[in-house]
């Protein structure tokens, strides 16, 4: 897998793309704003890894030109915490996920594997967390070893709650994902999901937001 | 100063009319009592002319002629006035009275009297009126006069109190077009069509407004560079840290990476609480908007269950639907700060709520930890909303403080009222009340 690192911080850029390497990425990292551009334009790239504050140019420019010209690299914003606005702004711009600065290493990593896994669509891979090891290729469920038989849906669920470990999926973006805009969109049937999921799984691994969502913690 | 210099004015017209009023009622007065002596001097002079001339004829044929009543009536008919009266006397005698004369004279006190004496000096003729005969007409002639200016006048006042409201619209809608603008819009205002009077004023307060834009500008660029150059060095230190091959080192050395680690933590979130402050002063003026209150709970309850649950503990929520004129950064900040301090302080569970009740939107955010004894409560708020005292900087990374200077300053601004109580369970209870919610 080729990532592009587009980050102007030294010990910053050192840090990500080392540990990105440990995850047998081969990354290039670029210092400045047009140079990622350029680079950019030469494509080739499973996943793009941007800082918004960028000397040079502004990462949502960049963005904003990825997305221009119809390119749909998967690219992970990096952003301040309260940098609310360029974090949304971000997302409408095309961004596919985002982390909030300073930001755990363990947590990048997880997404940018989940990034470019969904972009490459590589299907032999395992998410494996706390007994819970999830295989996309056999789209099977292990839970300390014992196989668990989960219906499509509930798979779908649970996958999307582990590319998200660690942060609160709302329930709109579970009815988003599991039956589209709109379509069954009830509150009611998605808790009826996370219920019998969770039943399967362990109460622990799938806490609620209540009112807000869920969480693999 | 000015104050002592010139009467304090609530309003503009009202002065300028009540200055006028006056003046044009003093003019008024000189002018009438003015018209009321000259019309008494004429008056009476005609008639002294008058009557004298009057006794003076009467005397005159009656000395040539035997006085009877009938040359009398002649005479007196020849004179135009009826109510005048004559008596004749001679030699202490009353001659010839007519009819409409007094019994008794009394000098000039209730007639008014002239004198003549004929030329033979035999015969003395009184020809006179009533005084307040006099007086009325002198009266009926003033009033004829003064009447009309009356009128003038209050025509005047009519016509100069539309002229001044005309005249003061430029003003009116100068001051419309000030308080009708938003708080955060510094665009300058149209020198066009101005009369040259206000232009001045215009012109200092666009000056004004640009050199407060420009400041602002500065300062937001400082804030947002301020908050670039602290967090790149804590980040870089954490991500570096997060690098280290961890299956090498022994116990301890675990454990002081852990710290270092939580200090790293502990100075990133107090530079991003400073920084949220700064940048809450400088943006101050950006316009409200309507914000959905439970929306900015949720969104931030999200962000923070990942540390709730990491430190073993939840957040309950109980959201009603509120809405409300503001920023939502202010909302963001001042309910993040909340549950921050709520999440590091409770035992096991975190309750925040919100509810519009009788217009006024309620945010409560408590815990179950501690507590804070009723007594320390106010003097901790209002010790860190003066924020003045150097040595709390140090205690507040480790405790509320700084989150809550934040939560007073935000709320100051949102005019929302915080008030810090105890929680059922024993630990602190903060409730925000915000008047005029969005119904």
């Amino acid at each position: 897998m080729k990532a592009l690192l587009i980050e102007d911080d030294e010990l910053v850029g050192d840090a990500i793309a080392r540990s990105l390497a440990a995850d047998h990425v081969n990354v290039d990292w670029i210092r400045d704003g047009e140079e990622g551009e350029t680079a950019l334009r030469a494509g080739g790239f499973d996943l793009v890894v941007l800082d918004l504050g960028l000397p040079g140019m502004d990462g949502l420019d960049i963005l904003r030109s990825i997305r221009g010209r119809g390119d749909h690299v998967p690219v992970l914003i990096l952003t301040a915490r309260d940098g609310i606005s360029d974090r949304i702004r971000g997302l409408d711009l095309g961004a596919d996920d985002y982390v909030l600065k300073p930001f755990d290493m363990d947590e990048l990593r997880a997404r940018a594997r989940a990034l470019a896994r969904r972009a490459t669509g590589r299907l032999n891979d395992v998410i494996s967390n706390n007994g819970l090891t999830i295989d996309l290729q056999a789209h099977s469920v292990k839970l300390e070893g014992e196989a668990l038989s989960l219906p499509a849906q509930e798979f779908k669920l649970l996958l999307h709650l582990a590319e998200n470990r660690g942060r609160v999926v709302s329930k709109e973006q579970i009815a988003e994902l599991l039956y589209g805009w709109g379509e069954g969109a009830e509150s009611n049937t998605i808790e009826v999901l996370v219920s019998a999921l969770r039943r399967k799984v362990g109460a622990e691994r799938i806490r609620t937001l209540r009112s807000v969502g869920y969480m693999m913690p | 100063m000015t104050g002592r210099l010139l009467p304090t004015v609530r309003s503009l017209r009202s002065l300028l009319m009540r200055e006028i009023v006056a003046a044009l009622a003093a003019v008024w007065i000189f002018a009438s009592g003015f018209i009321l002596f000259s019309t008494w001097y004429d008056v009476h002079h005609s008639y002294i002319d008058q009557l004298s001339l009057l006794a003076n004829t009467v005397a005159t044929v009656l000395d040539s002629e035997t006085p009877t009543n009938d040359t009398l009536e002649k005479t007196l008919l020849s004179q135009r006035n009826p109510n005048y009266f004559v008596i004749v006397r001679s030699a202490d005698k009353t001659l010839i009275r007519t009819e409409n004369s007094p019994q008794e004279l009394d000098g000039n006190g209730y007639w008014f009297l002239e004198k003549a004496v004929s030329p033979s000096g035999k015969i003395e003729v009184y020809a006179g009126l009533r005084r307040g005969e006099l007086w009325e007409i002198v009266f009926s002639v003033a009033l004829s006069s003064a009447a009309p200016m009356s009128l003038g006048v209050a025509a005047t006042l009519f016509l100069l109190h539309n002229a001044l409201r005309r005249g003061l619209r430029p003003l009116t809608s100068l001051s419309g077009q000030l308080a009708g603008r938003n708080p955060g819009a510094l665009a300058p205002l149209p020198t066009k069509d101005t009369p040259e009077e206000l232009v001045p004023v215009i012109d200092a307060l666009n000056d004004l407004f640009l050199r407060l834009t420009s400041a602002l500008d500065k300062e937001r660029r400082f804030v947002a560079d301020a908050s670039h150059e602290l967090r790149t060095p804590l980040t870089a230190i954490r991500a570096q840290l997060d690098t280290i091959d961890k299956s090498n080192l022994d116990e301890a050395s675990l454990a002081a990476l852990g710290r270092v680690r939580q200090g790293v933590d502990r100075a990133a979130r107090l530079v991003s609480q400073l920084l949220a402050l700064a940048r809450a002063d400088a943006e101050m003026l950006a316009p409200p908007v309507e914000v959905s209150v439970d929306g900015v709970l949720a969104a931030v309850a999200s962000e923070l269950y990942p540390q709730a649950v990491r430190a073993g503990k939840e957040i309950d929520l109980e959201l009603s639907p509120v809405r409300f004129f503001g920023r939502p950064e202010d909302f963001e900040m001042m309910v993040g700060n909340l549950l921050e301090n709520a999440i590091r302080h409770a035992r096991t569970t975190v309750v925040m709520t919100c509810e519009t009740i009788e217009g006024a939107a309620r945010i409560i955010v408590e815990d179950d930890g501690p507590g804070v004894p009723a007594e320390e409560r106010e003097a901790l708020f209002e010790r860190f909303r003066r924020g003045s005292k150097r040595a709390d900087l140090s205690g507040a990374i480790q405790g509320a403080g700084l989150g809550l200077s934040i939560v007073s300053s935000v709320a100051q601004r949102l005019g929302a009222q915080v008030d810090l109580a105890a929680s059922q369970a024993g630990g602190l209870r903060v409730t925000v009340v915000l008047r005029q919610a969005v119904s």
